[in-house]
Parts: C-alpha cells; structure tokens; sequence
C-alpha cells in the first residue's frame, strides 16, 4: 500500500512541556497505536514508526505550533483531530492535519524567555550582547563556538508583572541556529548573575515550503 | 502560591523534570473535595523504578475503582529536586493533584527492597513527619505499608503504622472501611490500630513485645494483649481470574525502567529453590486462564498503546501451553507491531523456537540462571537445571544466529567449595568452546554474572550464615582470574557491601530500627545506587546505635532460635523448611508441586493447584 505523508501541527504546554524529544516520539506512536492507525515502520531488528518533528523540542519548551510528519498505512479520516485531542494528555493538542505534498524548512523563529532575576537584570544583558558574545559548547572534547549574532536577528529584554521577559528572534543558517537558553546560560556564568528560567516558549516558527 | 506553580518553577533546573509532571495516559483524576480518604501511595524510589513496578499500578487503579477514595502517586525526589524542595519549603507532594502528604489521609509504602529502607524515612522526613508512628497522633496520616520486605517487617517496625503482609488486594480495602469508622468518629488511634490487628494480614507492631536474650537472640514476641493475633497470617486472592487486575492502566509518558506493559499469567513458583525468597511467600501456584490473558493483553493494547507486552511469572515455562498463549497473543501483536517478552522462561528446543517467534523485534540474548556451577550444588539449592540441556540449547541458540548469552550465578551459597566456584569458570569456557567449533564469524557476547547469596527470612537458607567480606571477595578474585582466560566472557559482580546489608537488613530486629534512622540522619539514601551507597556511613551508623551487623549477617542460627519474623505466617510451616534446608545439607532434591505435594503446609490458604492435593 502506498504510504501517505501527514503532516501534524500541534501546540504544546505545561505539564506536557517537559517530554522530551524521544519521549514525544514514543508518545505520538502510543497514541496512534491506541487509535488503531497503521504507521509505517522501519525494516530491521527495532523497527520503529516513521514520526519526524520538523525541530526538535528541547525538554522545557512550550510552543503555540510545532510540525511532524508521519508515513502511515492508511488515510487518516476527518475525525483525526478530535480523536487525538481526545487522549491526548494535558498540555498537548493537535491543531490541524495535511496530507504533505511538499517540503518544509525552516526559516527563522521567534521565541520568548520568562525568567526571575535581579531588578538590573536587563541592563546587564544588554550590556552582555553589546559584546558580541559567543555561544562555547563542549560535546565529547570537541568545543564549538558560535557567535550570537551571525543567529540572532534581534531581541528585547523588559520586565513584565514581576518576571523579566526576553524576546528573540533567531535565524536559521545553513539548517543551524541557537537556542535562547544557551544564550541566557552564557550571559549568567560570564556575568555570575542568578536567573532562573521559569518559561521558555516558541511563539511562532516562519517556514519555507519547497517542492 | 499553589504547589504546582512552585514545582513547576524549579522543573528548568532539574534532571529529568518529566518525572515531576504526572498527567501520564489514564492517570485518575479525582475532585479531591469530593471523597472520604485520600491515599498517598509511596514509591521509595525513583518515578521510572517505580512506575515499573506492577503491585503499584494494581492497587492505584483498584483504590481509585473506589468512589469514596482518590488514590495519588509519590515517588523520591531524585537529590536535585529535593535540594531544590528544600530550598523552596516545598514538601513532598503527589503526582496528581500536587497535594503535599502531611494533608492525606493514609500514605502507603510497597517494600520490594531492603535497600529502599532509608528511602522510606527520607520521604517522611521530606513530609515533614514525624518518623515515629507514636508521634504521629489522630489528624496525621497512618502510615502502611506492603510488598515483599513485610514478610520481615521489625526492622521499620517503629516507623510504619500497619504492615500489610502478603497480597494486599482485599486487605487494603478492608483498612479503608475502618480509617472511615476512625475518621469520621471519636475513635482513638490506638483503637484504630487495635482494630486493624484485627484484620487478617495486617501485622501492628506497636502491639507486640519482644524480649532479649543476653546473647543477643530474641527470648519472646508477645501480644501486648489477648484480643491481638499471636501471629500475623499472609493473605492472598483465591483466584486470579475474578480478582482485580487494572487494564486502564496508567502509562508513563517518560521511559521508565520497563517501558512495556506487564501482564502476570500467574502467580507462584512451584519449583522450590532454597534460597528463593518470592517461591515461598507467593505460594500457592494460581494461573490466570489463557482466556483472561488474551483479553487483558487486547484491553491494555488498546487503552494503554505500549510497544511491548511482558508476559510475567516467576517460571514462565510452567504456564500450561504457554507457546499456544504467547501465539495467540501474536496473532493480533504482530500487525501492530507489538513486541511480546516472555521474562524467567526455561529454556530448551522448543522454547527457543517460541523465542524467535515472539520476541522478533529484539536483539536477541539468552539467559540462563543456573545460580551454582557444579551439580552438586545445584541439588543443594534444588535448582532444576542440567550443564547438558544448557549446552544443547546453546549450541541450538547460536544455530539460529543468538549471539548474547548472559549466564546468572550466585557465590557464597551454603556448602560451597572452591571447585563449584571454578565450575562457573568451566561452563562459560565450554559454552566458548562449543561456538568454537560451530565455526560462525560473527562476533559473540558471553556475560557471566554473580551475586552473594543474601539468606531470606522464610526460606529453608534462612538459618544460614553468609560468607564473609573477606570470603566474597576471595572466591570473586578466584572466578575473575580464571574467566580471564576465556574469550568473548565478560564477568560483573554485585557489591560485596550492597549485599552484606541487604543480608542484614532482610534479618534484622527490631534494634535496626535506630540504626536506619541513624543510617539517614548520616546522610544515607538511595542505596542501591552504586553512587550514593557507602558502607561506612553504615558502619558508623552501627557504631553509634551500638549494634554489630555481624551478629545478623554471618551468624549461622541454630534451628529452636526464634527469629524475627516468626511473628509471620506464610502457610509454609518451620517444620517444612528445616526439612528442606536438612535435604540441602545431603545434596537431595524436593520435586515441584506440578509433579507431586511435598507438603509444605500452604494447602491450607486452599487456593491455586495445592486444591485437590
Ligand atoms: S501444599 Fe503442596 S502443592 Fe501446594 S505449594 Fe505446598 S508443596 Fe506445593
């Protein structure tokens, strides 16, 4: 049977949030396992369903729309979305399926930090980007450096009810981009000022569709 | 601010934050307004050890099957968090509605291990509770607590309320009948307790008195009155197949340790090996019919979506035509790619046939436990297995393309000699020598494990001495240097220390008690966690409480001593047990119930393959 490419737009919250990446994967299969939809799977010893997320969340993250695309076995009815939505745990909801005839990529993405910090806290991290900053990650002896700016497009630190809320705007390059945590992880240790992390959303995602 | 928002502000800076979100696939959600007894049951471990564990999910789903009781979930922090709870003053606080535990009703422990013990007391402590049960008074939560490790419950005797000893179905029930007389009356917690004794299965140790004698052994255990039972007799469910079993069952949404759905087929083991603890105490053998298998196995499929279905047992192969079951099963796992495991399956031809059949989506590895390396002693520990059968099913396994095979042993068994030692050695070098000449190319993996034999409370070992220290390491020293010279073998072994305490704990008295408080007041947790387990805290904790753990550990007990757990009646009787332990002693053999009653005494709980015989 010819396999059909769905491609699934969802929104995800607290408590849901906090699954990670693989763990949503295993997730989405239960669910279609438990709605008694064919996926199509791997060949192999472990075979597992063909479920792609267009970006990959990170453990924390909430988000008003994130993509996956699933090959299944089968058409899926129009009753798709409700019966996801049904079993669904808190925090997760399907928003709208297409059959996916294209590509997508990404192109930029907003996002949005709250966090607890000092009253100065802005003045610091403005101070913190005015520098040109760089983003050093270690994995397995090998350190990498990006720098800040060759990704950010630009940003806005302000204080909103009590919280500090940071806003960017982060470009994709070559597939490449940074995460805004890292960027605010950067800032504390060089400037050894406390912030705790209390949300970090992606507030919208722009793609480009290519055939 | 509500406990929630408090958690959830700390989730950023923990590892692994899912463990503290509940909201899993058929979590109960209760108005908590809206029932008489709320219930906080308590894992001493960490959430992915704990949401494995089977007996938790039976008894969340069967309590919350009850409309005048929520049942709510806690686990152990991991340190992190309770660091950071600390901080925070948040206490601990269930998985459902974020209530922390001072505010329910009941909080009920499951003990599957020893080693947890510290555990226990930490989430109290985390509670902010009083750890003694005395100095909890009416309007604080009863504490219980149930699984294995009550079948000895002195050395938590001070801290635990009620011991629910044996199978808690229809025991925790009745306990929830009579903490609503209690709640809802001027009824006194000491009445309360009374009450509860009343109960069968249900062990109040504040109740009892115990005597020493000047060496050290216990002289008397004695009812502080008349109306309590002079002993304290397990229960259990007659019949598996009209007794609760959850198939809404409550699935993590974060990879837990078994990350599959576990389904038990029966209960029992009628094999009778002498070291083995859960053989006597889960006694009689009771199968669940294929029929119920089949139909839960469909349910949970379709309300719970795992990838995997775990037929469980202590001897799988015992399940009358359990290759007929495990391809029924098949049948309407396969298209949905649904992966069956068939755990503690004796193996041979046919069973490896099954093996590759059911389990396909597996790497597959094999694993045998023949727990001693000589004949010898495998008839003194009366296990049923044979050095030819495991060399045919090897070389049939390595035939059909298996490439791991990982072999379980015990060292320090009771009458072991050097040579048994070595018999290890020889069955993993001609388990080599067979792939040798088998003249296959791909690579192969043989893992040799051993553990030191820990004797249990209720087994015909109990009496036993452990090996020393010194003697562990010794014969551990011994087998490395000779498996050294086998190709492909890799060998591990457990932690002399680890199982040292265990040993102690798991026949302790009542003088434990202080020293685990000590034990946690010096910093102790998580023991079993190769990282955070140090001896010498426990060593010094045993200092200071004046108490030499040898005296519970290496002693050899003589048969007329009464020991701890006397005060526990699991159907198999003392008498039973000395036979047994005196056969181990001539090397002789005890066939299996399926074969013929040896009359262990368990006939009496008439339930199970034991009716009739
Ligand atoms: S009473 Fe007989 S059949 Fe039943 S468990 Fe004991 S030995 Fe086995």
């Amino acid at each position: 049977m010819l396999a059909n490419r769905y491609r699934f737009y969802f929104s995800r919250d607290f408590p849901s949030a906090f699954i990670s990446h693989l763990d949503m994967t295993r997730l989405f299969e239960r669910l279609f396992r438990r709605l008694d939809i064919k996926l199509k799977f791997t060949q192999g010893f472990n075979p597992h369903p063909k479920i792609v997320f267009i970006l990959p969340m990170p453990v924390g993250l909430c988000s008003e729309e994130e993509i996956f695309e699933v090959e299944c076995e089968q058409e899926l009815g129009e009753d798709i979305i409700e019966n996801f939505n049904r079993i669904l745990p808190e925090g997760l909801k399907v928003l709208k399926v297409e059959l996916a005839t294209d590509k997508i990529q990404v192109r930029d993405m907003y996002y949005q930090c709250f966090v607890e910090a000092k009253e100065e806290f802005c003045k610091y991290f403005d101070e913190f980007m005015k520098k040109s900053p760089t983003i050093k990650k270690e994995k397995e002896g090998k350190v990498t450096v990006k720098k800040i700016f060759d990704f950010l497009l630009s940003y806005e630190c302000e204080k909103v009810d009590g919280d500090i809320k940071i806003s960017f705007h982060i470009n994709v390059v070559n597939g490449s981009y940074i995460k805004p945590e890292d960027i605010l992880r950067e800032f504390s240790q060089e400037y050894n000022i406390e912030c705790r992390i209390v949300r970090v959303e992606r507030v919208k995602v722009n793609y480009k569709r290519v055939i | 601010m509500v406990v929630k928002d408090k958690v959830f502000k700390l989730l950023y800076d923990v590892e692994k934050p899912g463990r503290y979100i509940g909201n899993e696939i058929n979590m109960v959600k209760k108005d908590p307004e809206k029932v008489d007894v709320r219930f906080a049951f308590c894992f001493p471990d960490i959430y992915e050890i704990g949401m494995s564990n089977l007996g938790l999910k039976i008894l969340y789903h069967l309590l919350n099957e009850r409309e005048d009781v929520y049942c709510e979930r806690a686990f152990m922090p991991w340190v992190d968090m309770q660091q950071k709870m600390q901080k925070e003053g948040i206490k601990l606080f269930s998985l459902e509605t974020f209530t922390e535990l001072y505010q329910f009703d009941i909080i009920g422990f499951s003990l599957s291990y020893e080693m947890s013990y510290t555990n226990v007391l930490k989430m109290l402590e985390l509670s902010n509770l009083p750890l003694e049960s005395q100095k909890r008074g009416k309007g604080m939560p009863i504490v219980i607590a149930g699984g294995p490790c009550t079948y000895n419950p002195e050395p938590l005797w001070e801290f635990v309320d009620v011991f629910v000893i044996g199978e808690g179905e229809e025991v925790i029930l009745e306990i929830i009948d009579l903490y609503k007389k209690y709640k809802f009356s001027c009824m006194t917690k000491e009445e309360f307790l009374y009450e509860c004794a009343g109960i069968e299965g249900c062990y109040v140790p504040l109740l009892y008195n115990v005597e020493y004698n000047p060496n050290g052994t216990i002289k008397s255990i004695s009812p502080v009155s008349e109306n309590v039972p002079p002993k304290v007799r397990k229960r259990i469910v007659k019949d598996l197949d009209t007794s609760y079993f959850p198939t809404k069952m409550i699935t993590p949404l974060i990879e837990v340790v078994h990350d599959r759905i576990t389904l038990e087929i029966f209960r029992g083991c009628a094999r009778g090996c002498r070291f083995c603890q859960a053989g006597v105490i889960y006694r009689p053998v009771r199968f669940r019919s294929s029929k119920k298998v089949l139909q839960y196995a469909k349910e949970l499929v379709e309300n719970c979506g795992c990838n995997e279905i775990s037929l469980v047992s202590l001897s799988t192969s015992d399940y009358p035509n359990i290759d007929e079951l495990a391809r029924e099963i098949l049948k309407f796992a396969e298209n949905k790619k649904i992966n069956i495991s068939l755990p503690s399956l004796r193996l041979d031809s046919t069973s490896l046939d099954l093996l590759k059949e059911v389990e396909k989506i597996r790497k597959p590895t094999l694993t045998f436990a023949p727990e001693a390396g000589t004949q010898r002693l495998r008839d003194v520990i009366n296990k049923n297995i044979k050095e030819e059968d495991i060399y045919s099913t090897v070389r049939l396994a390595f035939e059909r393309g298996f490439q791991n095979i990982k072999l379980y042993f015990m060292l320090g068994l009771p009458l072991e000699e050097d040579e048994d030692v070595l018999g290890i050695y020889t069955i993993a070098k001609n388990i080599r020598e067979i792939y040798k000449e088998l003249k296959f190319k791909k690579r192969i993996r043989i893992t040799v494990s051993t553990s030191f034999f820990v004797p249990k409370p209720h087994t015909p070992f109990q009496w036993e001495a452990q090996d020393s220290i010194e003697n562990m390491q010794r014969k551990m020293q011994l087998l490395k240097e000779n498996l050294k010279k086998v190709k492909d073998v890799e060998y591990s072994w457990h932690d002399f220390y680890l199982s040292k305490l265990e040993a102690v704990l798991s026949r302790g008295d009542r003088r434990l008690s202080r020293v685990i408080k000590k034990a946690v007041e010096l910093g102790c947790q998580f023991d079993e966690w190769g990282e955070f387990f140090d001896f010498s805290k426990w060593e010094n904790a045993f200092k200071q409480e004046n108490v030499d753990w040898r005296f519970y550990s290496d002693r050899k007990r003589s048969f007329d001593e009464i020991l701890p757990w006397d005060i526990i009646d699991t159907g198999v009787t003392k008498e039973f047990l000395k036979k047994e332990c005196l056969l181990a002693y001539e090397a002789k053999t005890t066939s299996s119930c399926f074969e013929k009653c040896t009359g262990c005494g368990v006939a009496s709980f008439r339930g199970g393959i034991c009716v009739g015989k």
